[in-house]
């Protein structure tokens, strides 16, 4: 009987948990291999290794970049940073995108363009401006609104200029990161840009956009509203989702490694889409008509808002690589430049081009040994320390006695 | 909580162990109907007792048809039923409701309830008692978005002794574990794109005014396949579930996009909805309009409440007006198309041409479906039709490239399938077939965690 029963209890019993051990051991595989896993940061490795991304401590905030939608703290950051408002020193907001905080190449004596403007702007030894870097990599014009108004909600911790660089890749995406909007006081941001709407024509394409995001109904739940409903809205099962997830991350590697396995396999992705396309920094890619009229009034919403709360607004045209072929559009740096500047002058902001301030011998390629498929290309995007001492220098020589100025007239 | 919440993979085994483990109908019929008001009522405290109400009306308007099978009961039984679906859904269009919002499932209960007491009237009896029907009507499965099943069928299935078999566990699993992929990878990234902003959600709602043709027709694709990989998603995880305690719940999907004709499309996709229209709408209005004008109104009703089923905006009214017009066009038509042909690639070239008018109509009528307003269905539906500009894109490369992807994988896995099935058994051992299912299973197991730190609720959760 043993003889007739061990065979067939082998045989049916491998049947039935087969399929289950072996998706058990290849889990198994795959959580021994995540938890080896280093942590990449997938933006500095999507563009150049030999990127740096700098801050310095007393005038910033360490970004944290990890992951392609990683933990954003952008709004915080800048309400926690800013100083209180003092009468005897100037608090000025620097935004802009990773070009405003990054360095290509980066040597001990470096420092980001917020650095210098900090240390040339206290050069008489005084402690009368107070330079806060508000950045964010690939940064929309929908995230400058939404920290445009982050800077003016603390009466007590508000800035008093705000110092914009826009690249024109900043007009390619609209989409603000969903951890940043979390963090927004939403019902603050909507009446702000309420009221704003009845400073001018009503901007609808950026009202739409707002509402999307800011509202999205049971029929446009997307990953914000999935975030919005993982808030803590005093469920039980709002909580059990969330210890689980924390005890599954403490316990499986796999499910720590979760962002930035995601964000590998995005980096992949993009290598192979530019490989089979042929794609390259080079390659022109002009500006959607859409994105771009949108882009533009999320810059007249931020303009109208820092004419309402009193904030005097620096607005800059970021460098642009002077070679060719680059991927600009002249026709679109062309509209930009005029549009940018009608808008500065229409609410009373300081518009400046520095499009033509970086030499090309200022920006660098990217290494042959780059993982994402550009190796050897031209990185339109970022430049080296001496191009940030430049543009500091640049914005100090123009704006400098105007922000002496602002500062007689508060104190 | 909802099937890609961890919550559930944590509740899954343990509603399995509680049913599953049981011979007795009865206790089984407990254990399921209190594992399924926990799972609603997970979603608020006021919705089990919304879903008890409609319940317990049901069941007793069930047992006055049965008593008194005249007009007037049954007429008195769908009208509680359509005034608390009305109430809910379309309350706050006639401002009865405020802003009550309308309670998860009660579309898919509210028509379960109704197919109950039609089928009653028509004698179709399960005589149920008061639990069977309660676990019936709140089956957790299929509670939050169907497949709507009929008390019939479901009775014999809760009435039956004996325990799910390992093959029902394994049938099962497998299908949650296909269900989860298709949502939270498939039809999320569709939904977000690659990278955030850049899908169809980003292409719908962000987006004013500027689409192009291309524009117009990648996202009616888009959205087409983010909506058949969300619902047929889910319907595997609801089937899946059901089927791990040994309950088989009927098939929501079997490849619509592959329909060559509106009507064969009708009958392939959402199919426990149209059954249901089908048996209790479209048959009796085409048997009491027995004339081929009279099938065509029975169509076009049929169609207007298909869509009217998905909420009051005008825009569904549309799609299912124009959903209608396809039918009753094609039905027009037949006579003057080719019927038989004799030359097998003139076959080929007539199937291929009806398959793509088809599948371009049925796509194009998701515009439609997914617009915010009508204004907006209006500006797609016009630049998808206009050569003007037809070629300038305004959305990112990516999403197009995820378009033909999705589109293009969907395509060759539903024509291919069957083929390779045979080629796979002729040609390669069951033991790396075997190997390989496994592995593939482990990949889905793998994609599906990686991509569950994002993902969303389902699209049908709305109606």
């Amino acid at each position: 009987m043993f003889q007739s029963t061990l065979p067939r209890l082998l045989t049916t019993g491998l049947r039935r948990w087969y399929a289950l051990l072996a998706i058990g051991i290849l889990m198994l595989v795959a959580n021994v291999l995540a938890s080896t896993l280093e942590s990449t940061d997938i933006l500095t490795a999507g563009q150049d290794r030999r990127l740096t991304f700098q801050t310095v401590g007393e005038i910033g905030r360490l970004l944290p970049l990890a992951g392609v939608q990683g933990d954003f703290e952008g709004v915080r950051e800048i309400l926690g940073n800013l100083p209180i408002n003092r009468t005897d020193v100037l608090s000025v907001l620097y935004i802009g995108n990773s070009q405003t905080m990054a360095i290509m190449d980066a040597r001990p004596r470096d420092r980001i363009v917020a650095a210098w403007l900090s240390a040339l702007l206290s050069r008489d030894g005084q402690e009368a401006f107070a330079v806060r870097l508000g950045s964010e990599a690939n940064m929309t014009m929908s995230e400058l609104l939404v920290k445009t108004v982050a800077a003016a909600e603390d009466n007590t911790h508000r800035a008093d200029v705000e110092i914009v660089g826009i690249v024109l890749d900043g007009l390619r995406w609209v989409e603000p990161r969903g951890d940043l909007i979390k963090q927004v006081n939403i019902p603050f941001l909507l009446d702000q840009v309420r009221q704003v709407q009845e400073d001018g024509p009503y901007l609808s394409a950026a009202a739409r956009v707002l509402d999307a995001i800011l509202h999205p109904s049971e029929q446009r739940v997307d990953a914000i509203g999935l975030s919005r409903a993982g808030e803590d809205d005093g469920r039980i099962v709002t909580w059990l989702e969330r210890q689980l997830n924390i005890q599954a991350e403490r316990a499986l590697p796999i499910f720590r490694a979760r962002r930035e396995l995601r964000g590998r396999i995005n980096l992949q992705y993009t290598s192979i889409r530019n490989w089979a396309f042929g794609l390259t920094t080079s390659m022109r890619r002009p500006i959607a008509p859409a994105m771009y009229t949108v882009n533009l009034e999320f810059i007249e919403l931020t303009l109208r808002i820092l004419r309402r709360q009193g904030i005097k607004g620096i607005f800059y045209l970021a460098p642009i690589r002077p070679l060719e072929p680059n991927p600009y559009d002249p026709r679109d740096v062309e509209r930009f430049r005029r549009d940018l500047a009608n808008l500065c002058q229409q609410y009373g902001a300081i518009y400046l081009d520095y499009s033509r301030l970086i030499p090309e011998t200022l920006w660098t390629v990217y290494p042959d040994t780059d993982k994402s498929g550009v190796g050897g290309q031209p990185d339109f995007a970022h430049f080296t320390g001496n191009a940030h001492q430049l543009l500091a220098e640049r914005l100090v020589d123009d704006i400098g006695p105007m922000l002496r100025n602002w500062l007689t007239q508060k104190r | 909580m909802t099937f890609q919440n961890l919550t559930y993979w944590a509740f899954l085994p343990v509603a399995w162990m509680l049913v599953s483990t049981s011979d007795d109908p009865r206790r089984r019929q407990i254990a399921i109907l209190v594992l399924s008001y926990l799972f609603y009522g997970s979603w608020g405290p006021w919705f089990p007792v919304l879903l008890g109400t409609s319940s317990a009306l049901n069941y007793v308007w069930g047992e006055i048809i049965r008593n008194r099978p005249r007009v007037w009961t049954l007429t008195a039984g769908l009208v509680s039923n359509i005034a608390l679906l009305g109430f809910f859904k379309y309350g706050n269009v006639l401002g009865i409701s405020g802003s009550i919002f309308l309670p998860i499932g009660l579309s898919f209960y509210t028509f379960q309830g109704m197919s109950h007491l039609l089928d009653t009237y028509r004698e179709r009896r399960s005589r149920p008692t008061l639990i069977e029907f309660a676990t019936y009507m709140a089956f957790w499965p299929t509670v939050l978005m169907g497949p709507i099943t009929r008390s019939w069928e479901m009775m014999d299935q809760f009435r039956r002794t004996g325990r799910a078999t390992w093959e029902d566990l394994a049938v099962g699993s497998r299908r949650i574990l296909i269900g989860l992929a298709m949502k939270m990878v498939v039809a999320d990234t569709l939904a977000n794109g690659i990278q955030a902003g850049e899908g169809v959600i980003f292409g719908f709602d962000r987006l004013s005014g500027d689409w192009s043709g291309l524009d117009a027709w990648f996202l009616a694709i888009g959205f087409g396949m983010q909506l058949y990989f969300d619902f047929t998603g889910y319907s595997h995880i609801a089937i899946g579930s059901a089927r791990t305690l040994g309950i088989r719940v009927r098939e929501n999907f079997a490849n619509p996009y592959l329909a060559d004709s509106p009507a064969i499309f009708w009958s392939r996709w959402h199919i426990s909805l149209s059954q249901w229209i089908r048996d209790y709408l479209f048959f009796p209005l085409a048997m009491a309009l027995p004339s081929r004008a009279g099938r065509y109104v029975a169509v076009m009703v049929a169609m207007l409440v298909f869509g009217a089923w998905h909420g009051v905006g005008w825009t569904f009214l549309c799609w299912g007006f124009y959903h209608g017009l396809l039918q009753v066009g094609h039905r027009v038509l037949q006579p003057w198309l080719p019927g038989q042909v004799s030359s097998p690639r003139l076959r080929w070239a007539w199937n291929v041409l009806s398959w793509l008018s088809t599948y371009l109509l049925i796509s194009w009528g998701w515009i439609l479906f997914r617009s915010a307003n009508l204004n907006q269905a209006l500006t797609m539906a016009h630049a998808s039709l206009d050569p003007s500009r037809f070629f300038s894109l305004s959305l990112r490369p990516n999403y197009y490239i995820l378009v033909v992807l999705v589109t293009g994988l969907y395509f060759i896995i539903a024509w291919g399938k069957d083929a390779a099935r045979g080629l796979v058994r002729r040609w390669i051992p069951e033991l790396v077939v075997a190997a390989c299912r496994t592995t593939c299973y482990a990949v889905l197991l793998l994609a599906i965690i990686i991509w569950s730190f994002q993902s969303s609720v389902f699209v049908y959760f709305q109606f």
